[in-house]
């Protein structure tokens, strides 16, 4: 078959499983049927883009299918595949976590009775996404982004008897959509001022039509878009109260996938980006201040997906940051090892609060005892952990020492400095979740039954990927992500670096958390002053976006409607009473009758018209 | 074949309501069918035309010529081109779809439908005839069987919305025919025929300006553009479904027709001097409305404001003066057709089920009436600009031109984009989302079946369909908009 057949395979497969669910699988009966449509069509794309990227990862030339969308006399807009290195690795990425989320979803969502609307919508999700991630215009990447926004608007709120989700669901809607305001302005930008905005001419030429100005503005506002879809601060807070949708949703889309879309935007166009120094500074910047802000939010918090949360609001900035300094390989690598690993912790924390019986609290998680059916799922909790602090060998190790590599070689020793401070937090932070979770309390948990065989293969295949996948891949990777086949002195001092910062937090998480008589709840945070309560209050950016909507938004709206009922319609209500005083006057004609006044009005003007016709 | 195609599709409508008016009230399934069969001859007419159209031309095609009068300049006479091709159509769906809606309706069903093939009938005339003065009598046909039926069948403060909405638009097509008349005398053609003066008409710049203004407030009345918009929340939220559907659909969009097809085609020099105006009228209503949206409770009060709010986007769009912006404010013309109409059967649907149209009445909708629901929130998602829906592209146009024009205007416009989505997702929020509670008086809504639901799938097929492939309708309307700025 030829490779674009297969693309469409991949791309499409999940988008009939949506078909097929909304439109012949109706039936209440049919629900598990629903889910098992959508399970195997999306296995079927996932192993389809894996033949895919063995097939073309060696290639260089890009793989490229278009038709016209939209044409008017000054600008054309197309939709089609652009398929090279970087969109090749996405789509595996994406099909498979898509592939393994939807697997551990029939585990974890088949006593809900709305399983089939979940998988209705998250097929329709994965599908937005693979098309995102290859599309070959830009405006073609903005409607499939919007179409993942309401996806994960519908997910976030799926439990919508509950008013949580329904309040985090508008709020993530929105928010995001402020931030895409900022995108489709820089779409139109690019097509007023280029025609065209078709991804391989941005990538190639656009720097060179376009001034140092201008690009900067472009820039900053994409990177708006970004800033909403990729959780930037201070467009973050919606992220963490995502959480309210079903865990595997969160390990999907607010992990993995949609929320990754901004930095994969950030890669995707990075050549264009790269012509205005000014606005990388601005990347980096906003990037290492939410990867920092982040991080010191995931100190104290409770909820174990929240933690998670906060992890990948910082992680994301992370990947901005590395991309604002240039390092785009190194953002971009880690970003698809972020996505195995974090998907992983999610679903793992979706079991955890099963066991928990439906709580969030890792001190709940701490009190339940974990048994030998649980072994695996406490081993791969490490696992994942782990690879989020970056620690040898697993997979965001080597991520994070490109990044950081990266780093150091461009001589951005501010930057190096605050990655290293944020990776220490993450360190911590992230070991201190896993010893209390791991804890083994008391309470013998009836709940813990054998786990169905595709659940568990699906979190150990993730689980694999962390431990061994990519250093697999990693001939194949190193040449594309600049990664050095061999270790001189200055990486093996930004190794010893790294590690031993990674190391010691995890000895501080230790001190507090891992040893048996532990009972620290919030850690050595309550001993700097003033601490404490910025976390509790979020750093204010929620009050601050509330003060915005109440002040701003809902005041005008107040305002608006006053006008119009005190100021225009009462000058209009005042003319037509002053006609209607005037029409009193000539109260003879008058009969009050509005049939007679319509009668009279069509027998008058037939006269009209007969006498116009015949009358000369 | 010399089918009389044009003539068909007028009268129609006018034929049904004759043949409606000899049948007995009782009777009032015949009359139901009658008024089907003679809103779905039109409809075929209308797809008929679509199909046949050579959109690389941009003359007026199947022209019929009556009558004239002599010596008066005044002739029957009608046709097409690309522009009244697609709100042809639009008219003969959402008439279709409004006589469908109407099936329940048990009261005065004879002079209801009379009246609502009258008002389609204007509807038609004003599209079809090339000729001003007929242009203007099919407009007051339009307008007058409206007041009947806010008054006779409306719910609310029905008498104020009529008389308000009633007094607005002659008021507004006063101006027009006042306009008219001097176009009559200061072009010097004497005649009312618009295909003669389009082509051999000239008008000094100051005669330009003025006209232009004359036009813009006299057409912007009927479109509701600020601050000549207060007419249409009242009047719709008391107008009976069918009539708001037709109404804020066609009638409105007739306004803007009027804009185009009169003032930008004739007076270049004087939409450019008026420009500016052009661009913050759009601005104003689609931001204005859009806030004004926010605080609202009713939901037909809503549906209004958004109305107001879609129609600014035509506005602006012709106010580009740019072939790009020209093909989204006709795209949004035909798009925020369907779209309301839509919004509007589904409102008047869940009011007909639940007896209340108050949000905080309503709560978890979707999970008593999910059909009626998924239709609301379709259309709702066609409002705030989703890309795969009709509403998005004729936004993105329309922003795009007015961004090559002027980035302050557009960076406003864009704004719009994000009231619009708040004002949609409040409403599913509070009404449609959750459970339904106990408290509530309201009676437990019945779903659609698949009678009451064709209507709505007819209306969204449109919306998902244009939302997928716009070049369907931009190739009826980019010849046009080319032809339209010849002047310029």
């Amino acid at each position: 078959m030829s490779h674009l057949a297969l693309l469409n395979i991949s791309v499409f497969s999940n988008f009939v499983a949506f078909l097929l669910i909304t439109f012949f699988l109706k039936k209440k009966e049919q629900r598990f049927l629903a889910a098992k449509v959508a399970i195997t069509l999306s296995g079927l794309g996932a192993l389809v883009s894996c033949v895919l990227l063995f097939q073309r990862f060696h290639l260089d030339i890009a793989l490229t299918a278009s038709v016209t969308w939209l044409k008017w006399n000054t600008g054309e807009l197309l939709i089609g595949y652009y398929l090279d290195k970087v969109s090749l690795m996405m789509l595996t990425t994406v099909c498979v976590i898509s592939f393994m989320v939807q697997m551990y979803s029939f585990w974890y969502m088949k006593d809900d009775a709305g399983i089939r609307r979940y998988y209705g919508t998250i097929t329709f999700f994965s599908w937005a996404m693979i098309f995102f991630v290859v599309s070959i215009d830009l405006f073609g990447s903005y409607i499939f982004w919007e179409l993942l926004g309401l996806a994960s608007y519908l997910l976030i709120g799926f439990w919508h008897e509950k008013p949580e989700p329904r309040r985090a669901a508008i709020k993530a809607f929105i928010m995001t959509r402020f931030g895409d305001l900022g995108l489709l302005a820089a779409v139109i930008l690019l097509l007023v001022k280029l025609k065209t905005v078709a991804i391989p001419v941005l990538i190639t030429a656009a720097g060179t039509l376009l001034s140092p100005q201008e690009v900067f503005w472009i820039v900053v506002l994409l990177f708006l878009g970004v800033m909403g879809k990729s959780a930037q601060f201070p467009l973050h807070s919606w992220l963490p109260d995502a959480m309210e949708g079903p865990t595997p949703v969160s390990a999907l889309i607010h992990s993995a996938t949609m929320v990754a879309a901004g930095v994969y935007l950030l890669v995707r166009l990075f050549p264009l980006i790269a012509f205005s120094e000014s606005a990388m500074t601005y990347i980096l910047c906003i990037g290492a201040l939410t990867s920092l802000i982040a991080a010191v939010m995931a100190l104290t918090e409770k909820d174990m997906k929240r933690i998670l949360a906060y992890s990948t609001v910082s992680q994301l900035g992370f990947m901005v940051m590395a991309i604002g300094a240039g390092a785009w390989q190194g953002g971009f690598f880690h970003l698809l090892t972020h996505a195995f690993f974090k998907s992983m912790l999610f679903l793992l924390a979706g079991y955890f609060i099963h066991m928990a019986h439906h709580s969030n609290d890792i001190f709940s998680m701490a009190k339940v005892s974990y048994g030998t059916k649980s072994k695996l799922m406490v081993a791969l909790l490490w696992v994942g952990s782990l690879a989020l602090c970056g620690l040898f060998p697993l997979s965001g190790f080597l991520s994070k020492e490109t990044i950081f590599g990266s780093l150091m070689e461009g001589h951005h020793y501010g930057v190096y400095g605050v990655a290293l401070l944020i990776s220490f937090l993450t360190a911590y932070y992230t070991t201190r979740m896993a010893f209390i979770v791991s804890r083994n309390g008391e309470v013998v948990d009836a709940q813990e039954n054998s786990l169905p065989l595709y659940m568990k293969i699906s979190v150990s295949f993730l689980g694999l990927m962390t431990l061994i996948g990519f250093w697999i891949f990693l001939p194949a990777l190193t040449e594309f992500f600049h990664l050095h086949s061999e270790w001189h002195a200055e990486q093996w001092v930004n190794f010893f670096i790294t590690t031993i910062g990674v190391v010691l937090a995890i000895g501080v998480s230790y001190f507090y958390f891992g040893r048996k008589q532990a009972t620290s709840e919030k850690g050595w945070v309550s001993f700097i002053p003033g601490l404490s309560g910025l976390i509790e209050n979020k750093f204010f950016v929620d009050h601050f976006w509330k003060w915005v909507v109440d002040k701003g938004v809902y005041r005008f709206s107040r305002m608006s409607f006053w006008t119009d009922v005190h100021i225009i319609n009462v000058i209009v209500d005042q003319v037509g009473l002053t006609a209607i005083r005037c029409g009193k006057k000539a109260a003879a004609l008058q009969m009050g009758q509005v049939q007679q006044y319509i009668i009279t009005a069509v027998v008058v003007s037939l006269f009209v018209v007969i006498y116009l016709i015949f009358g000369k | 074949m010399n089918l009389p195609i044009l003539s068909i599709i007028l009268l129609a409508p006018l034929l049904a309501m004759a043949l409606i008016l000899f049948v007995k009230e009782e009777n009032s399934r015949l009359i139901k069918s009658i008024a089907l069969i003679g809103s779905g001859i039109s409809f075929l007419g209308s797809i008929y035309l679509v199909l046949a159209y050579d959109y690389h031309s941009a003359e007026f095609r199947w022209v019929e010529q009556w009558f004239e009068v002599p010596g008066w300049g005044i002739q029957f006479i009608l046709g097409v081109d690309g522009l009244s091709i697609p709100l042809v159509l639009l008219t003969s769906i959402i008439i279709f779809s409004g006589v469908l809606v109407s099936q329940n309706l048990k009261f005065r069903v004879k002079e209801f439908f009379a009246l609502l093939l009258l008002l389609v009938a204007g509807a038609y005339g004003v599209l079809l005839v090339l000729d001003l003065f007929f242009f203007f009598l099919f407009y007051e046909l339009a307008v007058i069987p409206m007041f009947l039926l806010v008054n006779i069948w409306g719910t609310g403060n029905k008498t104020y919305a009529a008389n308000k909405l009633t007094l607005y638009l002659l008021a507004g097509s006063g101006l027009v025919l006042f306009g008219f008349f001097i176009l009559y005398f200061v072009s010097g053609l004497n005649t009312f025929n618009l295909k003669d003066m389009l082509e051999l008409a000239s008008f000094s710049p100051g005669m330009q300006k003025g006209l232009f203004i004359l036009f813009l407030i006299g057409f912007g009345t009927l479109s509701a553009t600020w601050p000549f918009h207060t007419w249409s929340p009242d009047g719709y939220a008391s107008a009976p479904t069918a009539a708001s559907m037709l109404h804020a659909a066609v009638l409105k969009t007739l306004g803007a027709y009027g804009i185009l097809r009169v003032a930008v085609a004739l007076f270049p020099e004087g939409a450019h001097y008026w420009q500016w105006l052009m661009l913050s009228f759009g601005v104003i209503n689609i931001l204005y409305a859009a806030l004004c949206v926010i605080v609202q409770k009713d939901l037909k009060y809503i549906v209004g404001y958004s109305c107001v709010s879609h129609m600014g986007i035509v506005m602006l769009g012709i106010g580009t003066l740019t072939q790009a912006g020209l093909n989204g404010a006709m795209f949004q013309m035909f798009s925020h057709g369907i779209m309301t109409a839509l919004l509007f059967a589904s409102v008047g649907y869940i009011y007909e089920a639940k007896k209340t149209r108050n949000l905080d009445d309503l709560k978890g909708l979707f999970k008593e009436m999910p059909k009626a629901s998924t239709f609301f929130i379709l259309a709702g998602l066609t409002c705030l600009g989703l890309p795969g829906l009709s509403g998005f592209v004729a936004e993105f146009l329309v922003i795009y031109a007015t961004f090559s024009v002027s980035y302050v205007f557009g960076s406003l416009a864009l704004l719009g984009l994000v009231l619009s989505a708040i004002y949609i997702l409040r409403i599913l929020k509070s009404s449609f989302w959750g459970v339904p509670s106990d408290k509530s008086t309201a009676p437990v809504g019945v779903d659609h079946n698949w009678k009451t639901a064709l209507p709505q799938y007819i209306l969204f097929s449109f919306l998902l369909l244009l939302g997928i492939c716009p070049m369907i309708l931009i190739q009826f309307i980019s010849q046009t908009s080319i032809v339209l700025l010849r002047g310029y």
